[in-house]
């Protein structure tokens, strides 16, 4: 007889590992599958960026330092990163590959906590709620920290979890260790400390601590803090500046932005069973119904109280949202357990109402395009050519890392930019408004000094359906304003699935408006240009008189002498016309002063205008043509 | 042996099971449900304080019609959707601090100390004063009074997002003083000339050059300091792109478009003016994808 129940039991403990290599391997289905179809994003990039550096990578130096600018996290997945690099080679597909499975790893580890907190039905379905996560799906396939963050505190409640059901205090060192690497991986991991001290508190666990344990755990806990130590004491004045920088964001969203953020990328399946969850957690009230509440309050309280809130801040509360789900759908099927279908249906609707989600997670085709530009600015523009992109402060790191180019953004954000070479430059932060430092303070003087000479444009929005504009943000608008001011000429535009979305301009211009001056040594009359369309013919008028032809440099600069016209006067204007029609004029009053003045001087009348030219692409040209 | 929490559920899962449930029971069920929204509600405040809503100014005795020919009050104003309208129509009154141009969109900003009957208008951002903006396309029709002028300001009454919600009369449709008593008369004295190309690919720069010329001037001498204002229209009536220019002392203007548009047809229409006299041209465009 006892033979028959251990042949059973085994049958059941094979069914079981059937059924979670079944559910990892849909997990690592859903966050491998066609990783590399789009380049990285900006804060991939830097990542990506940051590791490559750490595994040797000279060239990235330039563009990447190892220090977070916003939330000053540590490093810890970017170390991870750094080993792949080190054993197959810098790439972008590797640095999703790494995040991803951190997030299919957390898979399994949910199940162990079902398993180890409420039985095997509760793991394996949290296991399978996690793994059609579209939302842990969706950040398990970009090359951000969050799935590494995720992995850590999963893997601390777990070890915390195996504690607290009478483990040794081998469990307790491990929920120690898990927590450094947490907090290595970013710095809100910190707070599966209080998650596990409230949960003790609430249980009375905390009578099976020990001084002995304690000291321990907190000796394990800053060892395994090293490496943010170690970065703390190569950039602690830097550190600290950032970390001022970075508590002063907030992100003006209403009060149901997370609620939104859940339903946008997951679906209602999670929410609709979240509420319920919890309703049922506190009517039982077991050891790890409190556990998963207060990972849920702990970490829920602080980023909805957090001012700075973004899209990717929720991941580490999923897996204690599958198995809460898990919970309740355990509890729900038992209620209606004299069903044989039951079961079945309801997993069957899970699974269903989580397919939409799980699609467009798969499917998300934001940033398209941005890869292949870099690529064709690294083929095509000089190695010294800087570029500048619009950027919410990192998507210029995305050509920085794949085209090796010297690359600026050109935004609004509360982040310190890192400038080709190293130089830190701060955010002018002020409590009413986002810095404009990036829009009108940087961009003229990186153009006028040369140091940009491509201007990338990039949109997330395909033309399907074809009422959504271009160009809709204010941000945007300025930027094609800065296109267009300096005269950007259209060389390369990259298409993903026959849609336009980058193009990339190269600038003719170092100035917005070209400026003109004069100078008279006796009969001679010594003009200077600035700012004409680079290498460009410049048509030269006095009084609206033809004066003479100039070349503008490849800076759009000019300086030529002509014999002072019989008719100079303190208020004739000396226009300046280049061959794509910028225009600039002056008058002699600085010379000349007020005197001498006609009574029909500067009005039309003593204006001849050039005769317009052919219609068409010629039509810019032609002013300066005549 | 399970703790008694674990027997309670058991319990009213049967009970549920059998449709049966004491008052005590449901109470329980009822409480727990209480206090979970009582904590999503604390949890929902925590969030709350990045959510301000703006209040709007109290128009009451200020309003009037608006005019027959202003229906569409954001006609010819660039970027409607930063607007957020308070009125459609109102009329205040004020001295005037100073008034200035934007070459940007080609308006003219009046600032204007209200009447004491009219100071509860402002908000904070407004620094003491209201801003009456003139839009290009009215500048032949509306007298643009002087700094120190006492003059009525007539238009719909909007925040302006993009300047901490401030409030404005946007577009300022009449100016009236002692001596202004209604709209001034345009005169179609000018003629717009724009030559462009027909077709471009989706962001390509498209320039357009504009010469004005006097309309009844025989002898195709140019204006120039002439204000232009350039709208793109999509062939179902959206304007997607506004820009503003001056013409030069060869009386032309070379504006570089981005055409950073979806593809389709459209529609520029340009309107120049210096002071009351004024002229009009549109033409084509086809924006193509490749």
């Amino acid at each position: 007889m006892r033979r028959w129940s251990r042949l059973a039991e085994r049958r059941w403990a094979a069914l079981e590992a059937a059924a979670l290599l079944a559910i990892t391997a849909l997990a690592a289905t859903a966050r491998l599958w066609d990783l590399g179809a789009i380049g990285l994003r900006g804060d991939e990039a830097v990542y990506a960026g940051q590791a490559a550096v750490l595994a040797g990578d000279q060239e990235l130096k330039r563009y990447f330092v190892l220090l977070s600018r916003g939330n000053s996290n540590f490093l810890l997945y970017q170390y991870v990163l750094a080993a792949a690099y080190w054993l197959f080679g810098v790439s972008d597909v590797l640095a999703r590959v790494v995040a991803a499975v951190f997030s299919i790893l957390t898979v399994p580890l949910t199940y162990a906590i079902g398993r180890t907190l409420f039985g095997r039905s509760t793991g394996l379905i949290a296991a399978l709620l996690l793994a059609v996560s579209g939302y842990a799906i969706f950040l398990g396939r970009l090359a951000l920290l969050d799935s590494t963050l995720t992995f850590c505190v999963t893997l601390a409640i777990y070890c915390g979890a195996r504690w607290v059901r009478g483990g040794g205090d081998r469990w307790l060192y491990a929920f120690a260790a898990a927590a450094g690497l947490a907090v290595d991986a970013k710095v809100t991991g910190v707070l599966v400390l209080p998650v596990l001290g409230l949960a003790l508190l609430l249980t009375h666990g905390y009578s099976r601590l020990t001084v002995r344990s304690v000291a321990i755990s907190a000796v394990v806990f800053l060892i395994c803090l090293a490496p943010a130590f170690y970065q703390l004491f190569e950039y602690g004045s830097l550190y600290l500046a950032f970390l001022a920088d970075s508590i002063r964001r907030v992100s003006h969203v209403p009060w149901y932005y997370y609620p939104k953020v859940l339903a946008r990328y997951d679906g209602y399946v999670l929410l609709v069973l979240a509420p319920v969850s919890l309703v049922v957690a506190a009517i039982r009230r077991s050891l790890g119904d409190i556990l998963l509440a207060t990972w849920i309050l702990v970490f829920g309280v602080f980023q909805q109280a957090y001012p700075l809130k973004a899209f990717n801040y929720l991941l580490p509360l999923v897996p204690a949202l599958a198995l809460l789900g898990a919970r309740a759908l355990e509890q729900a099927l038992s209620v209606v357990r004299r069903s044989w279908v039951a079961a079945p249906v309801a997993l069957t609707i899970v699974l269903a109402a989580s397919l939409p989600p799980v699609w467009s997670a798969v499917r998300v085709h934001d940033y398209a395009g941005m890869r292949e530009a870099a690529y064709w600015l690294a083929e095509n523009a000089a190695p010294d050519a800087g570029v500048m992109t619009l950027s919410q402060g990192s998507a210029q790191y995305v050509l920085a890392f794949y085209g090796r180019r010297d690359a600026y953004p050109f935004g609004r954000f509360r982040l310190a930019t890192i400038l080709p070479g190293g130089t830190v430059v701060r955010p002018s932060l002020r409590s009413d408004a986002t810095p404009r430092d990036w829009v009108v303070f940087w961009p003229p003087r990186l153009l006028a000094s040369g140091e940009v000479s491509y201007l990338v444009f990039y949109t997330n929005a395909g033309d399907d359906p074809p009422e959504d504009p271009i160009v809709r943000s204010s941000t945007q608008r300025q930027f094609q304003r800065l296109v267009e001011d300096y005269g950007g000429e259209l060389v390369h535009t990259v298409y993903h699935n026959r849609e336009p979305r980058v193009w990339i301009y190269e600038v003719t211009k170092r100035l917005p408006q070209p400026e003109l001056t004069f100078s008279v040594e006796r009969d001679v009359m010594r003009i200077e240009g600035r700012g004409f369309r680079l290498n460009a013919p410049v048509s030269l008028y006095y009084r609206g008189e033809f004066l003479a032809e100039v070349q503008a440099d490849e800076r759009g600069n000019f300086v030529t002498t002509v014999p002072v016209p019989a008719t100079a006067g303190p208020v004739f204007y000396l226009v300046g016309v280049d061959s794509a029609g910028n225009y600039a004029s002056t008058t002699g009053r600085h010379i000349w002063g007020d005197i001498a003045m006609e009574p029909d001087a500067g009005t039309m009348g003593d204006v001849e205008t050039p005769a317009l030219a052919d219609q068409g692409q010629g039509a810019a040209a032609r002013v300066g043509g005549e | 042996m399970l703790p008694e929490s674990e027997r309670q559920w058991e319990r009213i899962a049967y009970l549920l099971r059998e449709g049966r449930l004491t008052r005590r029971e449901l109470l329980q069920v009822a409480r727990v449900v209480m206090g979970t929204a009582a904590f999503a509600a604390v949890a929902a405040a925590c969030g709350r304080q990045s959510s301000a809503a703006v209040t709007l100014p109290d128009v009451t005795g200020i309003e009037e019609p608006i005019p027959v020919e202003r229906r569409d009050i954001f006609e010819h104003v660039q970027q409607p959707t930063r607007l957020q309208l308070v009125s459609e129509s109102v009329a205040v009154s004020g001295v005037v601090e100073r008034v200035t141009y934007n070459p940007y969109d080609g308006d003219h900003k009046v600032y204007v100390k209200l009447d004491p009957q009219y100071e509860h208008l402002l908000r904070p951002s407004n620094n003491g004063l209201l801003v009456a903006e003139v839009i290009a396309t009215d500048e032949p029709t509306v007298y643009i009074p002087q700094p120190g002028e006492h003059a009525t300001f007539h238009g719909p009454l909007v925040l302006d997002r993009g300047h901490d919600h401030w409030v404005e009369i946007h577009p300022c449709w009449l100016i009236t003083t002692d001596s202004i008593t209604g709209p001034l008369e345009p005169r179609r004295t000018l003629r717009v000339e724009v030559e462009a190309s027909e077709e471009v690919v989706v962001g390509r720069p498209w320039p357009v050059a504009i010469r004005v010329v006097p309309a009844h001037d025989g002898d195709g001498s140019a204006v120039n300091g002439v204000h232009l204002f350039l709208e793109l229209i999509s062939a179902v009536g959206v304007t997607v792109r506004w820009k503003a220019a001056r013409t030069n002392m060869l009386g032309e203007a070379v504006v570089r478009l981005a055409s950073l548009v979806r593809a389709g047809e459209y529609t520029l229409y340009v309107h120049a003016a210096k002071g009351q006299d004024m002229g009009e041209a549109e033409i084509r465009l086809r924006v193509r994808r490749r």
